[in-house]
């Protein structure tokens, strides 16, 4: 790689958390979730080499390519693993609109005690 | 294994390096068939009715609710998906280019003649809204460039453009389709913007026998 190729672009860096080292931090976990998605993916490439008798190496991986019921299913599991990674993320929307509810709940039940 | 060489041009992929794109393509289908209704969700159900409560008023504008739906945490993580989600993109088709700069160079070195010419302009000053920052967060943006062949610039943004549009933008050549939106052309025009010629290589082949001159202030580009 050149010491001159550019990596990081140019101008504001976004911070969209309150800390920078939290955005930093999930700029982290996206990286290991990837990861994580290609190596299930490669385990998947060997398991298939493999039941075609053929013999695993670097080669024969990267020469792979899988057919089309294939990629359907690790795109199933690859949303299934993004699903189970986000599921706290989920869950920060389900209380924000809970406590909404909640409150909406309270002034709703406050207005039908009142006398008509 | 590749999955997108529309010519040869484009780099070839490892199987990891597919990988890495094929997660980057579905992270992105997650942001947006699962993540985004959410985020709107949070807007009606939390952010508007906040407003309503403090301001006595509807929300009107973007800048009405923005603080308030910037202060949640989910809205946080939504931004900072998308984000990374681009900054992955670049960075993982750049690691892809660098490992076979050498035969794109060679490739761009030995090509054919007759396929048309290339004028630079040395002494061309980058306008400001270029200079300031770098566009789709594209490290260098179009005009980065290490010497006077360099053109790793046009290859990432045309290997990454092709994965962002996920061949929804006129196929694995990605042209835009811009083609379809003209009736009738002259003897010569000119495509201004160019970029590294996604839509102009299928305007000389729509229209064969027309002069046409593409223009675009990224050199490593147009190379």
């Amino acid at each position: 790689m050149s010491s001159t190729t550019p990596r990081v672009p140019k101008g504001a860096q976004p911070v969209f958390f309150e800390q920078p080292a939290l955005e930093a931090m999930h700029g982290m976990f996206v990286v290991l979730l990837e990861e994580i998605c290609v190596l299930r993916d490669r385990l998947d490439s060997y398991e298939k080499l493999g039941a075609a008798g053929i013999v695993v190496t670097p080669d024969a991986l990267d020469a792979y390519t899988p057919d089309e019921a294939t990629e359907k299913l690790r795109e199933k599991r690859r949303q299934e693993t993004i699903r189970r990674a986000l599921r706290p993320v989920v869950q920060l929307q389900r209380a924000a609109i809970n406590d909404a509810q909640s409150r909406y709940h309270s002034a709703a039940t406050k207005l039908a005690e009142q006398e008509i | 294994m590749t999955g997108q060489t529309a010519h040869p041009m484009m780099p070839e992929t490892t199987h990891d390096e597919y990988a890495r794109r094929r997660f980057l393509m579905s992270f992105k289908s997650f942001i947006q068939t699962e993540l985004d209704p959410l985020d709107r969700q949070l807007v009606d159900e939390v952010v508007k009715p906040a407003f309503r409560e403090s301001h006595g008023r509807e929300a009107r504008t973007s800048q009405d609710i923005r603080p308030l739906l910037e202060a949640q945490p989910f809205h946080q993580f939504w931004q900072s998906a998308m984000r990374y989600q681009q900054e992955l993109m670049w960075d993982n088709v750049s690691d892809c280019i660098e490992r076979q700069l050498p035969q794109l160079q060679a490739r761009y070195n030995e090509r054919p003649a007759g396929l048309g010419s290339l004028r630079l302009n040395p002494d061309f000053e980058q306008p400001a809204y270029i200079e300031a920052f770098d566009n789709h967060r594209m490290p260098g943006s179009y005009p980065a460039e290490s010497g006077p062949d360099d053109l790793r610039a046009g290859a990432l943004f045309d290997s990454a453009a092709s994965l962002y549009h996920v061949n929804r933008n006129g196929g694995a050549m990605n042209d835009a389709r811009g083609w379809k939106l003209i009736d009738h052309v002259e003897t010569r025009f000119s495509d201004r913007g160019c970029s590294f010629g996604q839509s102009t290589l299928t305007y000389t082949e729509k229209w064969p026998d027309a002069e046409i001159h593409a223009i675009d202030l990224g050199a490593p580009l147009l190379r």
